[in-house]
């Protein structure tokens, strides 16, 4: 088992990341060991205090490109949000959540989750490649 | 951390059209500012009647989001280009 799976299944155990996140990551391992015939070059390692931007870029071979920095401190300010919303909307905004097919507690939303989920997205790279040529990657920086 | 002090807004469109506007949002801090100073007070006391009343509503803590929101929109940057690599079609807005 190479040190990047290792690290990637720790992280899983841990609870730092989902089944799909290491799913994620461990397909780009494989995709990049196949690619090189050896071992993988290890996931970008930022230290989390660094992060600040959540990156989204979409290139397409039709030239329709989309770049998105949005920094990190926008996703903080929209959780804190969450818990200004006074307790008594929480029924009425989790119904309307319900509606689009979500079964999702607004109110289960805790600003240390938030944390948590960027400790545990300072190692996620997305990596989607489309038959049509197009790409689509979701990164930390 | 400081809020943005610019906005950038480029739109592109085909034959080398287009427009740019640039907002100096340092412009517009002040006056938001002097707002929230002057609403804080009626809000303060608004929250403590309505917590009294058993229905508490954070309306400091909602007035004084949208400055903290703003303040995080420093370095946003959205760039969305469609219709080729010659740029016909393209919107750019950052927070600088």
């Amino acid at each position: 088992m190479t040190e990047e799976r290792r690290r990637i299944l720790n992280m899983l155990a841990a609870g730092k990341i989902s089944a799909d996140e290491a799913d994620a990551l461990l397909d780009a391992l494989n995709k990049r060991q196949r690619a090189g015939g050896g071992p993988a070059e290890s996931p970008r390692v930022i230290d989390k205090k660094d992060l600040k931007y959540m990156r989204v870029t979409v290139e397409s071979l039709k030239g329709d490109n989309v770049n998105v920095k949005v920094p990190l401190a926008v996703l903080r300010a929209g959780i804190k949000l969450s818990a200004l919303v006074p307790k008594q909307a929480y029924a009425q905004i989790n119904q309307k959540i319900a509606e689009q097919g979500f079964a999702f507690d607004i109110s289960s939303i805790k600003p240390d989750d938030l944390e948590q989920l960027i400790d545990a997205l300072s190692e996620l790279n997305v990596d989607v490649n489309s038959a049509q040529g197009d790409k689509v990657r979701v990164f930390f920086e | 951390m400081m809020p943005p002090m610019f906005m950038r807004v480029r739109i592109a469109g085909g034959a080398g059209r287009g427009f740019g506007l640039w907002i100096p949002l340092f412009l517009v801090w002040p006056l938001l500012v002097l707002v929230i100073v002057v609403a804080l007070p009626f809000a303060a006391v608004a929250e403590a009647i309505l917590t009294m009343a058993g229905n508490r509503v954070r309306i400091v803590g909602l007035l004084l989001w949208p400055m903290e929101a703003l303040t995080a929109c420093k370095g946003l940057s959205v760039d969305v280009q469609s219709g080729g690599r010659n740029g016909n079609g393209r919107v750019n807005v950052e927070f600088n």
